[in-house]
Parts: structure tokens; C-alpha cells; sequence
């Protein structure tokens, strides 16, 4: 058995297609990946660069979630190591600043806007010397 | 916005402990919890030298119970979450579960035996050399006996009815399988029996107990076994045998035997899809696979009671050790 295998369910939702991939060129060292075009673009356009370990790509995979509501949920941030979690209803963002990789899963009510103004620059908080946008985030 | 950091300094208490035969290295801030974990830890004399680290934050000042479990997954994090204040972040690669939950989730005996153990053994299995297979595991004289079967097909009920024929029980459900110096051996956990409610028919000590709705939404029994039967348990066998139920109308059994691919088959359906990036984990997953798939193994189709069931098993199995004695 390998890693591909289609009889397997996937119940944590690990494997949905991602057919919005922007990856960027010198300027901009950053691999966006999502399931929802809106959000592939409002990253793509808050122009990630990451300064992070060994200057490694930064490699983004958010899933748009179908279902599920935020519902005045409290935002909870967890961070163990190299690994920042944010939590919040149905959205779950990660950030693994030692691999340079931001995964998630945003909730249908969460708007893409509000991914990249408010749910990301809180998840990168502390790391806010190393990943820096000229876009829409606000530069610290 | 509620931040929380997981960090060895704010986490005084540690402890060494055993899951299935997997050392896990417990931090907390918790001096209950490495109480209650320490009581459902398992010295098993064959354990693993993978482990994996624990580190659990708990809010005391947080009253909340447990909600419904929620799940995802990407690449080599997974998160679980049982409301809003009890969420557990697994990192496959490192080996790592990073823990928040309320005072009342630190103290709850029962969320840690059945669901949040069982879970972290199944989420970081692969990458400490555990692969969960869907079987109840038995043991008779040092030789154990593996029943898989689809849900529903009779494992739990026929476990209870094979321990109270004399063999010792390892588990009814799930598990968990590691390789040792000279193969396999297979491990139980603390979680309790789950039987559907048409098993008080043929349990009469059941009708002491309340069916409650289990993890999966199913209404069982959920009961310990050796409390409840008064039958002997033990936490860890080498399997020599693997049996897959099949139930039939009338009251017969049929033992046919199988092809060892059948075997690896049943039990590679059964694990969880892995990223290709976990190839590691996924290498040294299907070798032990392999070493299950090697097993002697049968197609056993009964009908009747579980008691009659377990009857014919036990005959099975007393002639297969004497052609391994001979």
C-alpha cells in the first residue's frame, strides 16, 4: 500500500484537491494552494515573503470548508515549538515556521479578506520579523 | 483572542508512561492528570522503543466538559478538538501531541481512557511503529488469537463470550500491532468493551448497566471487562492466528482457510491514508503489516450464540497449538 491509495476515506480531509495553485517567482518565494479561488488569490495578492529558516519556500494550504460557522467562537492561538496553531470555530489555521508551511481549513462563513487581514497576521504574530506581506497584512 | 504557550517551562510535572507498548514522555502543568495518566499507563514488557511526548496544558479556571470530537488532518498535523477548550495538535513528523483543555477534561478518567489515548495511538501509530487494526485480539497460553470482522460481525460480543471460556482478553475492537526482535506482538488498550444492546440477550450482568451513546453515535454498552465478567485481561500477546468473522443464519461454524493477502488487504483498508510526505511512517507501517498478513488465517462463519461460538473457537484453537507443539 503507498500514500495513494483512493479506498481509504478520508475523514480528517486531508486529501481534497487543491486545483488553485499560484506559485511565485523570485520576489515573492511563496506556493499557494486552495480549493476556493477567492482565497488563493487574496493570498496570492497579500504577497507572502518569507524570511523564515534557510529562506525555504513558504508553502500555503488552506481548505475552504463547506459547512461551519466561527458562531462568536473565542480565537484560541497554540503554540508548542516550531508548531502555532489557530483555532476558531470551524477554522483551523497551522503554521510550521520550521518548515515554512501555512495549512488550514477556513470556515464557509469566514470571509477571504478577513483570512488575510485578521486570521494570518494572528497566527504569525510572533514570527511577525520573519514573514512580513506587502500587502494587505500590516508590515511590523 | 485566548494564546496559549506550550512551553517545558510552564510545565513542572513529568512522567514517563506506556501506551501499547509505545513510551510516552508526559509535561504537564497538571499534577491530576499525571496522576490519572499514570493509572491508565501499561508497564508492557515488550514495549516498543518508539515514544512519542505528551505536553498538556490545563486551564483550571475552565469549566467546560467535552463536546462533539472534530477532526482534521493536513500533511503531518492533525487536529482534534472537543469544544472550544480542549484541543489536541498532533505532529506526526516530530512525535509530538501539544494539549489545551479544561480542568474538568484533566480530571474526566473516562475521555482519556476511551477516546483521547485510543485517538493519539491511532493518529501517531504509523511514526511510532504501531499499525491499529479493526480485530479483537485473545489469548490462550501465551499464543494469541486475532478476530477481525466488519463492524457489526460479532468481535465484541465473541471476545466477551471467548473470555468467559477461559481465554484472557487483550481487546474487542482495535489493535494495535508492533514488530518485535522475533515478529509481532499485539497490543491492548485500557478503553472498555463496546457492545451493542441486543448483547444483554446473551449477558445477563449487562442488564446492571446503561447503554450511553459511544463516539461514533452508536448506543452501546461501554463496560471494563474484567469488572464486568469477572474474566482475566491482559494488555499484550504474540499473535499466532487471525480469524475473520462472517455470521450465518443457522446455528454452525465453518472454518475455510485464507490467503495471507486477504489478510494484509483487511488490514491495509483498515489504516488511515498517509501523506506521501510521511513515507517513512508508511515504510515501517507495511512491513508489520506484512508480518500480520504471514499469519495463519481462517474464514470462520458461525451462527448460534456467541457462547456456542466460542465453544468451537476454543477446540480450533487447542488443535492448532497441539500441530504447533508437535
Amino acid at each position: 500500500m503507498n500514500g495513494e491509495r483512493g479506498w481509504h476515506p478520508d475523514l480528517l480531509r486531508r486529501f481534497v484537491a487543491t486545483p488553485y495553485v499560484f506559485r511565485g517567482g523570485a520576489e515573492s518565494l511563496a506556493c499557494i494552494e486552495s480549493n476556493d479561488l477567492e482565497i488563493a488569490l487574496s493570498l496570492w495578492n497579500a504577497r507572502f515573503i518569507c524570511r523564515g529558516q534557510n529562506n525555504r519556500e513558504l508553502s500555503c494550504k488552506v481548505i475552504r470548508e463547506a459547512a461551519g460557522s466561527a458562531d462568536g467562537a473565542e480565537m484560541v492561538v497554540i503554540s508548542d515549538g516550531p508548531l502555532r496553531v489557530l483555532y476558531q470555530g470551524r477554522t483551523i489555521l497551522i503554521h510550521d515556521c520550521e518548515s515554512a508551511e501555512v495549512l488550514g481549513f477556513v470556515s464557509s462563513d469566514v470571509k477571504a479578506p478577513e483570512l488575510v487581514s485578521l486570521l494570518l497576521p494572528a497566527l504569525f504574530a510572533p514570527q511577525s520579523k520573519e514573514f512580513v506581506t506587502t500587502g494587505a497584512f500590516t508590515k511590523k | 483572542m485566548l494564546s496559549i504557550s506550550i512551553d517545558e517551562t510552564v510545565l513542572p510535572y513529568q512522567r514517563s508512561l506506556c501506551f501499547a507498548g509505545a513510551r510516552c514522555d508526559l509535561r504537564t502543568n497538571s499534577p491530576e492528570l499525571v496522576t490519572l495518566l499514570g493509572d491508565l499507563s501499561i508497564s508492557g514488557s515488550r514495549s516498543n522503543s518508539s515514544n512519542f511526548t505528551m505536553r498538556v496544558v490545563v486551564a483550571e479556571t475552565l469549566r467546560d466538559g467535552t463536546d462533539d470530537p472534530y477532526f482534521r488532518g493536513l500533511h503531518h498535523v492533525v487536529i482534534a478538538s472537543f469544544g472550544e477548550s480542549n484541543i489536541f495538535v498532533f505532529d506526526i513528523l516530530r512525535r509530538t501531541l501539544s494539549a489545551h483543555v479544561s480542568g474538568v477534561v484533566a480530571r474526566d478518567d473516562s475521555f482519556w481512557k476511551e477516546k483521547l489515548i485510543p485517538i493519539t495511538l491511532g493518529v501517531l501509530g504509523a511514526a511510532i511503529g504501531l499499525v491499529p487494526v479493526h480485530c479483537a485480539c485473545l489469548e490462550v497460553d501465551g499464543h494469541g488469537l486475532l478476530v477481525a470482522g466488519a463492524s457489526g460481525a460479532g468481535k465484541s460480543t465473541l471476545s466477551v463470550a471467548l473470555a468467559q471460556a477461559g481465554f484472557s482478553y487483550v481487546s474487542d475492537d482495535w489493535t494495535y500491532i508492533s514488530e518485535s526482535e522475533d515478529g509481532i506482538v499485539a497490543h491492548g488498550t485500557s478503553a472498555p468493551v463496546k457492545l451493542l444492546p441486543d448483547a444483554v440477550r446473551h449477558f445477563s450482568s449487562l442488564q446492571r448497566h446503561a447503554l450511553r451513546t459511544s463516539m461514533n453515535g452508536e448506543l452501546a454498552y461501554e463496560v471494563d471487562i474484567a469488572r464486568t465478567f469477572s474474566v482475566r485481561t491482559r494488555r499484550e500477546c504474540e499473535p499466532r492466528w487471525l480469524l475473520f468473522l462472517e455470521r450465518t443464519e443457522g446455528a454452525e461454524v465453518e472454518f475455510t482457510p485464507m490467503c495471507s493477502a486477504e489478510a494484509r488487504n483487511y488490514v491495509s483498508a483498515g489504516v488511515e491514508r498517509l501523506p506521501v510526505r510521511l513515507h517513512e511512517a508508511v515504510a515501517l507501517r507495511e512491513r508489520t503489516i506484512e508480518l500480520v498478513g504471514r499469519l495463519p488465517c481462517w474464514r470462520f462463519r458461525y451462527g448460534g450464540s456467541p457462547q456456542f461460538a466460542a465453544e468451537q473457537l476454543l477446540d480450533f484453537v487447542v488443535s492448532r497449538r497441539q500441530e504447533i507443539c508437535a
